[in-house]
């Protein structure tokens, strides 16, 4: 049941009884909260989308990296995506375990690399190669890096069956992947 | 929808492109930060990278449960499949079996080779065959993977004939099928003293040898050519040694067999572990001028083995002269030793490519002298090598020991920045740098 009605500077609220033996529509003006009622809010503040934006600090503290900053809208101008591959084209295969699989090569990569990776994940699949980017500020030594390369490299291969190879890229500290502060 | 382009295509498209000296090994990520700059800093680095990927494998040997489900639809890539554990209770057969041979898959052979005959499934006698090559072969143990590249990459140099320990597994399984088979065939009686052979197990070796010669099996060249490789295990002096020696290509001729590029690279190894011997320069020379009028022209391997006789102590020797000679073709000006030399096989058509091992071993039984006078041995090799057209043809493992030898001869014996920069020179043309080999050699290089 969706509400599509706009008044500005009142609150107007549908409240559906789950049970089904009230109105359909009843309008109240103070809220009383029950249990057993599921509660549908519009208003214009409300309408306002705030998927991926991130609020300001009072002394504009919060670094934001490019990607953070740019909101979802700007995804094809001024931002690109971090998952590449054909599964959404016409005929294309796997798009449901493609997407699980991302999910996956994210959250090992977040948890293997500690607190390395400043940039997003970037994921290409290129016939059965998956090639995952990304920055990574070198707080650990080269040595061990590598063996984070080798290690992840392979293990990730073994779970998703297919040659997996990392590119990155090292940054000196994480402020130079900060893009601004707010 | 792609398109697979030609093999001839490619390899044209790879001859534009030469080595870029630039930059550093493809090993490596391509980083700023990851780049190595010292040598340890390469070890360090290309072992770090192969630790981790052997961390990643224990784990998934650990717990193969977890790395079970496949939903990639390309074409199984059959590294990253679930490992194919055999236990009592799983199905197997001759044509498993026969797989597992195949891809040399040692243990898991004897594995369910021993089921098969626990359920008393018949094996064919082929299969039996190559299953005895196999346990030959690898002596029972599974062989360092060949995806631990780099471990072996940087492994120590070890010379050819240095650890000489008897390590085969009496008793083991390829003892079990020889002693299995009703009547060993000439071709299991072969693979069992190559096998012997091979893991230095001498006395085994030389009594299935014998055993063999009473029964009139006849052996091929490849079985002689590894019995040549354990006389130095034997305890016998110097010259009982070369004279075992000589008494086995005796043998191999009167059987009318064909010495091949091996036969020499082995004669010259054993000749090069027994360098006290008075005689061996001289033995070595007379070798690769029979094998010469055979047609078997001397190899990188040779010159090494000559190189490191040769060149033992610093010795004060008459030049010899005759080595110019001798290195150019038969047909040309008369040498002392063409005359002198023992036949011990009949003159054959054969035609062999130059190999770099004999080089190698001609080499390193000629420099015992410190010889200035530019006649020597090493620019004799060095002219011979630079003829050939086209890259140095990489014929056996241990042609890569070559330029290893050969350099410590130019700047340690010789010291002569001439021929150094000769044999560099030679290194650099091509493809030639592949005959480094390991790691280790470049870096000693």
């Amino acid at each position: 049941m969706t509400c599509a009605l706009k008044l500005p500077m009142q609150l107007f609220k549908l409240n559906i009884s789950v049970l089904g033996n009230q109105s359909l529509l009843s309008c109240r003006l103070p809220t009383m909260k029950s249990m057993d009622m599921q509660s549908l809010h519009c208003c214009a503040a409300l309408n306002e989308a705030v998927t991926a934006r991130y609020r300001a600090t009072r002394n504009r503290t919060l670094p934001l990296t490019y990607e953070m900053a740019k909101g979802p809208f700007r995804i094809g101008t001024e931002k690109s995506w971090n998952s590449w591959n054909t599964s959404n084209l016409l005929d294309g295969k796997r798009r449901s375990e493609s997407a699980v699989d991302d999910i996956f090569i994210r959250r090992f990569i977040t948890g293997t690399w500690h607190d390395l990776f400043v940039s997003e994940v970037i994921i290409k699949r290129q016939f059965n190669m998956i090639r995952i980017a990304g920055l990574v500020q070198r707080k650990v030594q080269p040595r061990k890096m590598y063996f984070l390369i080798g290690y992840t490299e392979e293990l990730l291969s073994y779970w998703l069956k297919c040659p997996v190879k990392l590119e990155l890229q090292t940054v000196a500290t994480k402020e130079d992947a900060i893009y601004k502060y707010i | 929808m792609t398109r697979t382009l030609s093999l001839s295509f490619v390899q044209a498209l790879d001859s534009t492109i030469s080595r870029d000296k630039t930059g550093p090994h493809y090993r490596y990520h391509d980083d700023p930060y990851l780049i190595p700059i010292t040598p340890m800093d390469r070890r360090v680095y290309a072992l770090a990278r192969e630790s981790g990927r052997k961390a990643a494998a224990w784990i998934r040997d650990q717990h193969p449960h977890l790395f079970l489900s496949n939903t990639s639809d390309a074409p199984a890539v059959e590294k990253f499949l679930p490992i194919e554990e055999y236990s009592e209770e799983s199905e197997v057969s001759e044509e498993i079996l026969q797989k597992l041979i195949a891809s040399c898959k040692v243990v898991d052979a004897a594995t369910v080779y021993r089921l098969c005959s626990s359920k008393g499934i018949e094996l064919s006698a082929t299969t039996k065959q190559s299953l005895l090559e196999l346990m030959c072969y690898y002596n029972e143990e599974e062989a360092v993977a060949e995806d631990w590249v780099e471990e072996r990459s940087f492994a120590q140099v070890a010379r050819p004939g240095r650890d000489m320990i008897n390590t085969w597994k009496s008793g083991g399984l390829a003892d079990e099928l020889f002693l299995s088979l009703d009547e060993p065939s000439t071709a299991a009686y072969c693979a069992l003293i190559r096998g012997l052979s091979k893991h230095n197990n001498s006395e085994e070796a030389w009594s299935r040898y014998q055993e063999a010669q009473t029964a009139g099996l006849p052996l091929d060249t490849a079985t002689f050519n590894s019995l040549l490789l354990t006389i130095p295990l034997r305890h016998d002096g110097y010259e009982e040694r070369v004279n075992i020696l000589m008494g086995l290509l005796k043998t191999m001729a009167s059987k009318g067999l064909r010495p091949n590029q091996q036969t020499l690279d082995n004669s010259l190894q054993v000749l090069s572990m027994t360098a006290g011997y008075r005689k061996t320069k001289e033995l070595s020379l007379q070798l690769l001028q029979e094998m010469r009028l055979l047609g078997i022209k001397p190899s990188l391997t040779s010159y090494f083995f000559l190189v490191s006789i040769h060149y033992r102590q610093r010795q004060y020797l008459p030049v010899l002269t005759c080595t110019v000679s001798l290195l150019s073709p038969p047909t040309s000006s008369s040498s002392a030793y063409t005359t002198v030399s023992v036949s011990t096989f009949p003159r054959a058509d054969l035609y062999c490519k130059p190999s770099l091992t004999s080089y190698f071993f001609l080499v390193s039984i000629h420099y015992r002298q410190r010889d200035d006078n530019g006649s020597s041995l090493i620019y004799s090799v060095l002219e011979e090598l630079e003829k050939i057209e086209g890259d140095l043809p990489l014929l056996d493992p241990r042609d890569t020991m070559f330029f290893l030898q050969a350099i410590d001869v130019c700047c340690n014996k010789l010291q002569s920045l001439a021929a150094a920069q000769r044999l560099h020179a030679l290194l650099e043309r091509g493809k030639n740098q592949r005959l480094l080999g390991n790691n280790s050699k470049e870096v000693i290089y």
